[in-house]
């Protein structure tokens, strides 16, 4: 069976699982982060697109015109037709502050439907009350017409405005409750040969330095292992997994054992790089979330954005493999928004305590990795030397 | 300790903060020295870059003490001088290896973030938004540098500080601006820009043999600088001019400077329509950047020419002249700093004293006037080019 086969035969297993759920058979789904979160994220915090440039358009436009009304209705009663009185100011004076308010609503929320729609109720009765006086022969019908025309052409422009914006969806991740089996795949470069590669992998005890979800792995024999996930609360989630393909320096493949509270599988494929850059890392993971607290409780812990999730764990490998050890910052080492400050309320010696194992493992291999490093850093700036001695002979870049 | 830590748009101040730690094992803890303000700052203070928390330490041109290091550290010891360049980089992964030190795979814990505004990440820098990993800064007493096998060089030759920090930064990037160029014997070379970096590029430049550079800006001070201390041939002062690419066609024959360099960036200024666009396109929130600067080099560059970006942009632009750069056969070279490729081999022109990169400072200042270091150097009071803060 081709790994193409394998995927396939997987996908038909999860439907099929899912076939008499009350959730429907779903096609199982690939979640990518645009999808979930939509074109938002490429936005700068505050950057307006096309469709709020419309929206606060049209609201700074109601915001003049109902200071217009507001200041002078006796002008604008006369510019639209009317023969102005006091009912007539104070009508127009009522309807400038509808606008004001409808013109602020979409100025500072442009992709609100409320504000849209209110702009074409207020629109609707402009028109109603401008067709009305025209009936009044004191007025002034040819202009009233006009503004009656214009009127509605504003409200044409507000209703198509306002169908085209939608209540704000829920991100895709708040439904993974009811969606079948998410199927992830990411894969990430490592400046390691093949061989190193798989063996960190093969470990499967190595998993939890990188993937950030999982707290454990104890292998109980050549093919079987016991996984435990931390869960929120501090509870853990615990499944037992046994492999199913072990072919060295090419693919892993594990899954759950049958009865798992979380049904999962995943497979990860060595290839080596094109042009002597190390191994390319494929990993593809299925997890089906079962319905209900459970399925919430899934999502949380495999992450509310599975590939974001993946991407991070295999980012974090490269850096164990490359580098010894995942890399800190004073901000990213906090859960949740921090200020680029050191702070003292985090237990720095854990993480380093944490990762020393990781790195004299990696120095004591090849007689002290960071001696390595020192002779190809130093290596690195006698190469930028030489560069400098050739440009400086030729006046050319080599770059 | 103290630090100079953002605090919003436009602001600045230097508040107590706990000092800080080694993480990793290839840390080290640098006490500050000497630290300056850049050009790049100016963005982050004017609020052009997102991802910026209140609190965040400024400062990514800083040079020091090493105080303590992390047990995998073997190439520095406690109380050695180092100059620290202002890329975080592993020296392990494929762009290290191929001398790209800015674009190190392994050290922007917040690549993801990165990714999504870029298409890929970046390597991490100092005190330089959370995009680019949320590291601390330099602008303050002490200094957490990750990787202190990779970046931080060795002051062993009884320079001051003055003459080796902008090693951290300026330097290298007026220098790889300069080199991305290709500048050959006879080049006409013409350098938007005479902030520090630009001068830096112009003398960089003039020591790569290029035959005339010509410096454009709106300052005259500066354009004086660029003239008598960095090395230019001739200088536009763009506001005294009708058009700054009539005077270079004329100045060079009718042929347009060979070569390029847009030492400006995202925040350009210029008089006219294409301000007030590029203004009421930042206004609108459809463009962060302006790259004024950038359409001009572009415009005036030589048929077959070469333009070389080191000014820094941060997002996406309006009106590119792409038809220009196709049909007229240019090249676009850019890319933040790759400071480690070029440290040791500039520290050794500044010992022979083919340079002096302190010309460009005016104004010293103790760290706890950040604020006044930045309001100076934004508002270019007191003729400022470059502030150097001393912790």
């Amino acid at each position: 069976m081709t790994a193409e086969q394998a995927k396939q035969a997987r996908r038909q297993k999860l439907l099929a699982a899912q076939q008499d759920e009350d959730h429907g058979a779903d096609e199982p789904t690939t979640v990518t982060f645009r999808e979930q979160f939509g074109d938002e994220i490429f936005q700068y915090p505050g950057q307006r697109d096309r469709s709020s440039i419309v929206g606060t358009a049209l609201g700074a436009f109601s915001i003049g015109l109902g200071i217009a009304q507001i200041v002078a209705p006796r002008k604008f009663a006369r510019m639209v037709g009317i023969k102005p009185n006091a009912f007539s100011s104070t009508a127009i004076r009522l309807c400038g502050m509808r606008e004001i308010g409808a013109g602020i609503g979409m100025v500072f929320q442009p992709q609100r439907p409320e504000w849209a729609w209110a702009r074409v109720a207020g629109d609707l009765v402009d028109v109603a009350a401008l067709t009305r006086s025209s009936r009044n022969t004191r007025n002034n019908k040819g202009r009233l017409v006009v503004a009656a025309a214009s009127a509605l052409a504003i409200t044409g422009l507000d209703i198509a405005r306002a169908s085209q914006l939608r209540p704000r969806r829920k991100p895709r991740a708040a439904r993974a409750e009811t969606t079948a089996g998410i199927e992830v795949s990411r894969s990430i470069t490592v400046n390691r040969p093949v061989s190193e590669v798989y063996e960190f992998w093969r470990n499967l005890e190595n998993l939890p330095q990188f993937m950030d979800h999982l707290e454990s792995v104890v292998v109980i024999d050549n093919a079987r292992s016991q996984w435990k996930a931390k869960a929120p609360a501090g509870m853990t989630v615990s499944w037992e997994a046994e492999l199913i393909e072990d072919q060295p320096n090419e693919r892993i493949a594990w899954r759950s054992v049958e009865g798992s509270q979380i049904p999962n599988s995943g497979a990860v494929t060595f290839v080596e790089a094109p042009g002597d850059r190390g191994t390319e890392v494929h990993v593809e993971l299925q997890y089906s979330p079962p319905a209900g607290k459970i399925g919430a409780v899934v999502a949380k812990l495999f992450g509310e954005e599975p590939t974001l999730q993946v991407g991070g764990d295999l980012r974090r490998f490269k850096q164990v493999m490359e580098t010894g050890e995942v890399l800190l910052s004073d901000a990213s080492l906090h859960s949740g928004m921090h200020a680029a400050q050191p702070s003292d309320d985090v237990d720095h010696t854990q993480h380093y305590e944490a990762e020393r194992s990781i790195v004299i493992e990696r120095s004591a291999d090849g007689s002290s990795e960071s001696s390595n490093r020192d002779r190809e850093s130093t290596e690195a700036q006698d190469r930028a030397d030489q560069q400098y001695n050739d440009e400086l002979a030729n006046q050319r870049s080599t770059f | 300790m103290k630090a100079n830590c953002w605090m919003g748009k436009k602001r600045v101040e230097v508040v107590d903060v706990p000092e800080p730690k080694i993480l990793n094992q290839r840390d080290a803890i640098i006490r500050v020295t000497s630290t300056a303000i850049c050009g790049s700052d100016l963005h982050l203070f004017n609020g052009f870059m997102p991802t910026m928390e209140k609190g965040d330490i400024l400062g990514h041109e800083f040079m020091g003490e090493v105080m303590e290091t992390g047990k995998a550290v073997k190439n520095l010891k406690v109380g050695d001088r180092v100059v620290v360049p202002f890329t975080i980089s592993c020296g392990n992964c494929n762009a290290c290896k191929a001398q790209a030190f800015s674009l190190c795979e392994n050290s922007n814990p917040n690549a993801q973030m990165a990714e999504k505004m870029f298409g890929h990440s970046l390597c991490g820098l100092f005190g330089y938004s959370h995009l680019t990993g949320g590291f601390a800064g330099g602008q303050a007493e002490f200094a957490r540098v990750p990787f202190a096998d990779v970046g931080p060089l060795k002051v062993e030759n009884g320079l001051t500080d003055d003459q080796v920090l902008f090693l951290s930064d300026i330097f290298p990037t007026g220098y790889m601006g300069a080199e991305m160029c290709g500048i050959e014997p006879g080049d006409v070379i013409a350098v938007w820009g005479c902030g520090p970096v630009g001068q830096l590029a112009i003398a960089s430049a003039k020591l790569m043999g290029a035959e005339r550079i010509i410096a454009i800006d709106r300052f005259p001070y500066r354009l004086q600088m660029a003239l008598n201390k960095a090395g230019a041939t001739d200088v536009i002062n763009y506001e005294e001019v009708d058009s700054t690419l009539e005077v270079l066609r004329e100045m060079t024959g009718g042929r347009g400077p060979d070569k390029c360099i847009d030492a400006v960036g995202m925040e350009g200024h210029s008089h006219g329509m294409q301000y007030a666009f590029d203004r009421s396109m930042q206004a609108l929130m459809t463009e962060v950047d302006r790259p004024i600067a950038l359409r001009e080099a572009i415009m005036a560059c030589k048929s077959g020419g070469t333009v070389s970006v080191i000014g820094v942009y941060g997002g996406l632009i309006d009106k590119f002249p792409m038809g220009t750069v196709m049909n007229r056969s240019l090249t676009i070279k850019s890319g933040q700093t790759h400071v480690q490729r070029y440290m040791k081999p500039l520290m050794r022109l500044i010992e022979n004293g083919d340079i002096d990169p302190s010309f460009v400072i005016t104004h010293h200042l103790p760290l706890s006037e950040a604020a006044n270091g930045y309001d100076l150097f934004v508002h270019k009071h007191e003729n400022c080019e470059k502030v150097v803060l001393k912790a």
